[in-house]
């Protein structure tokens, strides 16, 4: 019960974490660009027309930056890529964004996930590994990391390994991200282990039922097969 | 003459479309619609040449509503016109039958050729997307050959290492407080997925791989 009422904690101050991320990026430089955007166009009212090519120009620059800044967010609010497309494509796409953001090389090998994973498994599968590559970024200091996924009829098997500093797993308990992942595993009924040491690295083994006992539920009072999550 | 049909659920983008294809001499709007449904039935009424199609509609979903689309009205030419530029997007678009991709951040001339191109049936990927990025995507999402020992769920590799230390069936499903039957049905799917047969197999297998038994 303990350990289901500190989940839920975790889980809420994830949450307001993340909301806290997006409301500052749509104060801070969202609304600061709008204003800026405004500015200029109020200038290239006010100027002779042959005069307002370079101030519109501006303008329009940064009108491409704010697309792309509102294409970002809201990936990193939702993956809409994980509704439309699945969980490969979606990885795929956090981990070219991951490279990008940390120049850190995420060496991919994965089997099997050609295929549409229930949403609760899909989003719970990203999310951890997204967060455990959050970790190894901000904490294992090493330029490369290794993802392993695949899966059959009943598992999703996740594995995120690094070669980095590697942490003590008694003193981890405070570790917000790694509760998270554990949180996150557990909320499909999955499950999860943790190998680290000092100097050794980190591999995190993360394995989902494709099957969710909701879904068994259902499935078994209707003909309505919901499995592959069409 | 081109006709074109236009589904964005922006009021303001299409209104911006509308005058940006009008501009041109051999381009005529015959349809708007502001949702999927809407885009469906129009491009199935007027028949168009071609149908300029936001991917993310607020009913249908995108992908969905074009190979929808190429059954209802196959001789449209489907021109996406997209937010998201990302390769998976595109790939599937594509796959799904669409002629040509644009970003909304395009310049205008890039838009206005490619509804040129997809109208006399050609493919176009408006800069900076391109053949060769979306190839490359390609190939990233064919499965790869992994090692099979990684292909042991975590109940299999118990058991896996309980095989090693030379436990028996019965050993084992007392110590794993599973059936009998479950450690058989374990032991034969472990045996296939690393390829092997007999125990002489299972533990020259073992000593190559340096697999200790959990915990050792």
């Amino acid at each position: 019960m303990d350990e289901m009422l500190s989940l839920a904690r975790n889980l809420v101050n994830v949450q307001e974490d993340e909301r806290r991320i997006i409301a500052r990026e749509l104060h801070d430089r969202i609304g600061q660009s709008l204003t800026v955007l405004k500015l200029l166009l109020n200038e290239a009212m006010n100027l002779p027309s042959d005069k307002a090519g370079a101030t519109l120009g501006e303008a329009q620059s940064l009108v491409n930056e704010l697309m792309s800044l509102v294409r970002y967010l809201s990936l990193e609010l939702r993956p809409k890529m994980l509704d439309d497309l699945g969980l490969l494509p979606a990885l795929l796409y956090l981990f070219e964004s991951y490279t990008s953001h940390t120049h850190i090389n995420v060496r991919f090998e994965h089997y099997g996930l050609h295929r549409k994973f229930p949403p609760e498994i899909g989003i719970a599968a990203y999310r951890i590994v997204q967060e455990a590559l959050n970790n190894v970024a901000l904490h294992a200091g090493v330029s490369e990391v290794k993802v392993l996924a695949w899966s059959d009829r009943k598992v999703l098997f996740i594995r995120i390994e690094d070669l980095g500093k590697g942490f003590n797993l008694t003193g981890a308990n405070n570790n917000n991200g790694l509760n998270n992942i554990q949180g996150r595993a557990m909320l499909v009924e999955g499950k999860l282990t943790v190998q680290s040491a000092p100097g050794k690295g980190t591999v995190i083994n993360a394995e989902l039922p494709v099957i969710t006992r909701i879904r068994k539920e259902t499935a078994g009072k209707s003909d309505d097969n919901r499995n592959t999550g069409r | 003459m081109i006709t074109v049909t236009l589904a964005d659920d922006h009021h303001i983008v299409r209104h911006g479309i509308k005058a940006l294809l009008e501009a041109e001499p051999d381009m005529r709007v015959v349809g708007e619609a502001g949702c999927g449904m809407e885009a469906s039935q129009i491009t199935q009424k007027m028949k168009p040449d071609v149908l300029v199609l936001d991917l993310m509609m607020p009913d249908i979903n995108g992908l969905k509503l074009i190979s929808q689309i190429k059954k209802r009205s196959p001789n449209t030419s489907i021109v996406v016109l997209s937010m998201y530029g990302n390769d998976c997007y595109v790939l599937e678009a594509l796959q799904a039958g669409a002629k040509a991709y644009v970003l909304k951040d395009s310049p205008q001339d890039e838009f206005v050729r490619a509804v040129r191109e997809a109208a006399a049936g050609h493919r176009y990927l408006a800069p900076p997307l391109s053949d060769r990025a979306i190839e490359a995507y390609l190939l990233k999402t064919e499965d790869t050959k992994l090692d099979p020992y990684d292909m042991l769920t975590f109940r299999e590799r118990e058991v896996l290492h309980q095989l090693i230390q030379g436990s028996t069936n019965v050993e084992i499903s007392e110590q794993l407080c599973i059936s009998r039957r479950t450690v058989e049905v374990h032991r034969a799917r472990i045996m296939k997925k690393l390829g092997l047969h007999g125990r002489a197999e299972l533990i020259h297998y073992a000593i190559l791989r340096g697999i200790l038994p959990e915990g050792k």
